[in-house]
């Protein structure tokens, strides 16, 4: 797994991505999940693209499980975009890097 | 504008290299330890990038094989769907044994995409039934053979191109087969010498309309549809109260048979896709042999 990515758990959440300051996406996902692991490619990907416009933050759910019930995710892969700490979108199974790059774009876009 | 072909050379043009890779592979090929999955690597069995480069660092691939990323991930894309472990080894060392050593694949990565969008046999072009989608499919398959001829376009080109397929009004749901068509070019609108994932989604996108069109014919199908379309995996709810009335059908032989024939039918289309990789592959020799 690339370092570009970050790993996040129940006490590391609030630091690293509520009080985050870029947008940040954080991808739930499990060891037993086919699709979470093919997505796993282009979410490295978007991880160099997007370096210091977005953060990519991995939530292994089997080992975080409150913050499933917290975030409301009831199927993976759940990829949760916040901002200033805020949910501001939320994409769910697996997709292509057209769609992913067609979700991401309208929230990081940076005000003139 | 154009883009200068990334410099790449497969195995940096060392024949030992091929060699000691091709050695590795027929091991765990034999060991049953090349597994039908994607960029999976763990307790000495992986997919085929996983055990190309012994980890799940797809940044990794590249550097041990002088390929794009793209190909590594068409590769776990394809064995995944070849129905067994024995399956994937086979064409895993095939595949790799074929692979000129010194030969720059950025090309063989634009013409399986080709192939997928316009083989007159097996290609997306042939289900395109509105004007919309056949030029959008067409567009996107003229990119892939100028990058085939070594002349792929610029990063803004391909933008371009996606944007005007999203920008398309989507097909109704009751023409699912025009969807996934649209699907397969808005995929594959990537340069593959770049992204790592579109040769995998393009494949994904083609295999959801073999799936489409086969519910047209079979509305059963419309169920793997549906799961496919959504590939997400729910999490387990809380067990049913007791009492609940059994159902008279075996509901688990049922899914168990449906899924048998759609993984039967899942695999017999990627042997078409893993024969049409290792054409193009071979067929990449030729000039480099001619010229010499």
């Amino acid at each position: 797994m690339s370092d570009a990515i970050k790993h996040v758990s129940e006490a590391s959440f609030e630091a690293d991505v509520i009080h985050h300051t870029v947008p940040i996406l954080v991808d739930f996902w499990a060891e037993w999940c086919g699709p979470c692991k093919a997505m796993n490619p282009l979410l490295e990907e978007i991880a160099e693209e997007y370096a210091g416009r977005l953060t990519i933050a991995k939530v292994n759910a089997d080992e975080n499980k409150q913050l499933l019930a917290t975030n409301n995710v009831r199927g993976i892969p759940a990829m949760i975009l916040f901002k200033g700490g805020t949910e501001v979108a939320r994409l769910v199974g697996a997709t292509s890097k057209t769609r992913f790059v067609a979700f991401l774009e309208p929230h990081l876009v940076v005000a003139a | 504008m154009e883009t200068e072909r990334k410099m790449m050379q497969a195995f940096h043009g060392d024949t030992a290299a091929k060699s000691q890779l091709l050695d590795r592979l027929r091991v765990y090929a034999e060991a049953g330890a090349i597994i039908n999955a994607d960029n999976v690597w763990k307790d000495g069995k992986g997919s085929p990038v996983g055990c190309v480069v012994e980890s799940t660092d797809l940044g990794l691939w590249p550097q041990r094989t002088g390929m794009p990323k793209a190909l590594g991930c068409a590769l776990d894309h394809v064995a995944k769907n070849l129905g067994s472990p024995r399956n994937a080894g086979l064409f895993v060392v095939e595949w790799i044994d074929a692979v000129p050593v010194g030969e720059n694949m950025c090309g063989v990565a634009h013409e399986l995409i080709g192939w997928l969008l316009t083989d007159p046999e097996h290609g997306v072009l042939r289900l395109a039934s509105t004007e919309t989608a056949r030029q959008s499919v067409c567009r996107v398959a003229e990119m892939h053979r100028r990058g085939a001829a070594g002349q792929a376009p610029a990063a803004a080109d391909w933008a371009e191109v996606r944007g005007a397929i999203l920008a398309v009004p989507a097909p109704g749901d009751k023409d699912r087969t025009q969807q996934w068509v649209m699907a397969a070019a808005e995929s594959a609108a990537w340069n593959p010498e770049t992204a790592a994932t579109v040769i995998a989604d393009t494949l994904r996108a083609w295999s959801l309309l073999g799936a489409a069109r086969r519910a047209v014919a079979k509305p059963a199908d419309s169920a793997q549809l549906t799961r496919d379309t959504q590939p997400q995996i729910p999490l387990p709810k809380a067990p049913a109260p007791d009492g609940l009335t059994k159902p008279g059908i075996d509901m688990n032989k049922l899914r168990d048979a449906f899924f048998a024939e759609m993984m039967r039918l899942a695999q017999l289309e990627h042997q078409k896709v893993a024969k049409a990789m290792l054409d193009f592959t071979r067929r990449s020799a030729a000039p480099a042999m001619d010229a010499r």
